[in-house]
């Protein structure tokens, strides 16, 4: 099952890497997201896992909601391509990910497999509440601030209003000189035309 | 699960070869952010991945590990989502290469 799990994360994580739409790659890491806490949960690590599973999606899930709201599509839909010097980026990723390999997996094979120590909340509580503290305020100051930065002030929303409407004035006035031009070059057809 | 710990270290170690190619390459923020988030998972497998599959002598410090490593990519998504959102907001770009400093 680990084997089959492991290459869903990474389909999903090319996914992610290599989609050239936005919605797309918002889906695939969704996807992946969920994968990864189902191998984590499969492990034996259950609150993780189950953290795994709905922090993220959840985040994810806000970060599209405040995409599609009104005035946001452009930036879901707007995809430029791999940066130039993507050849490099490819390059140096492909070594990290090698040197991690060779590091990691080349030194940890040896080890034997057995239960693990205490129950995750009691290393939470005892061992690491500092840690668990400062992770706590983390989040709740990102998710603060991500608030802060996202909202939009009424002067903004008032602007925004105005441009809206300078936008809609300026398409109706391009149609009606379209039709304007339409009915002339008519008219002057039929001015011009043999009786 | 017949998984040990080296099976965890390769499904890390490709997640975030191919999270820090998303980061580099790409020059929209949304997948740029999205490829960080890939990134940010291959901490959270290998931490869980040792830990269960460990010696045992270690207590869970490997879940406690990745459960702040989920903690920090939740905080990076909803801070980088407004500040890609606020960027768009002043220069109508998402366009990395072509954000400066006037934008921000």
């Amino acid at each position: 099952m680990f084997y089959v799990v492991a290459v869903l994360i990474v389909v999903a994580a090319l996914g992610a890497v290599l989609s050239p739409s936005t919605r797309l790659v918002l889906l695939a890491v969704m996807a992946g997201d969920i994968l990864v806490g189902i191998l984590l949960i499969a492990s034996g690590a259950y609150l993780v896992g189950a953290v795994a599973l709905v922090v993220p999606a959840g985040c994810l899930l806000a970060v599209a909601a405040l995409l599609r709201r009104n005035g946001y599509a452009a930036l879901l839909a707007d995809i430029p391509g791999r940066a130039a010097s993507w050849p490099l980026a490819a390059a140096v990723s492909a070594g990290i990910g090698v040197l991690l390999v060779w590091t990691t997996a080349t030194r940890v094979s040896g080890t034997s497999a057995s239960a693990a120590g205490q129950s995750l909340l009691t290393v939470l509580h005892y061992r690491t509440p500092i840690a668990l503290g400062v992770a706590a305020v983390l989040v709740v100051a990102a998710v603060g601030g991500a608030l802060m930065i996202g909202r939009t002030g009424n002067d903004e929303r008032l602007l925004d209003r105005a441009a809206e409407q300078r936008r809609l004035r300026e398409m109706r006035a391009q149609t009606r000189r379209a039709h304007r031009a339409a009915a002339r070059a008519q008219r002057e057809g039929r001015g011009s035309a043999p009786s | 699960m017949s998984a040990g710990p080296a099976q965890y270290a390769v499904l890390s170690a490709i997640l975030f070869a191919l999270g820090l190619f998303g980061v580099t390459a790409r020059r929209n923020a949304v997948a740029a952010l999205a490829s960080l988030s890939v990134l940010f998972s291959a901490p959270v497998v290998a931490a869980v991945g040792f830990a269960e599959t460990g010696t045992g002598s270690l207590p869970r410090l490997g879940d406690a590990l990745a459960l702040f490593t989920l903690a920090a990519l939740c905080a990076e998504l909803v801070v980088g989502g407004a500040v890609a959102a606020l960027v768009w907001r002043r220069s109508e770009t998402a366009d990395l290469d072509e954000m400066t400093e006037a934008d921000l």
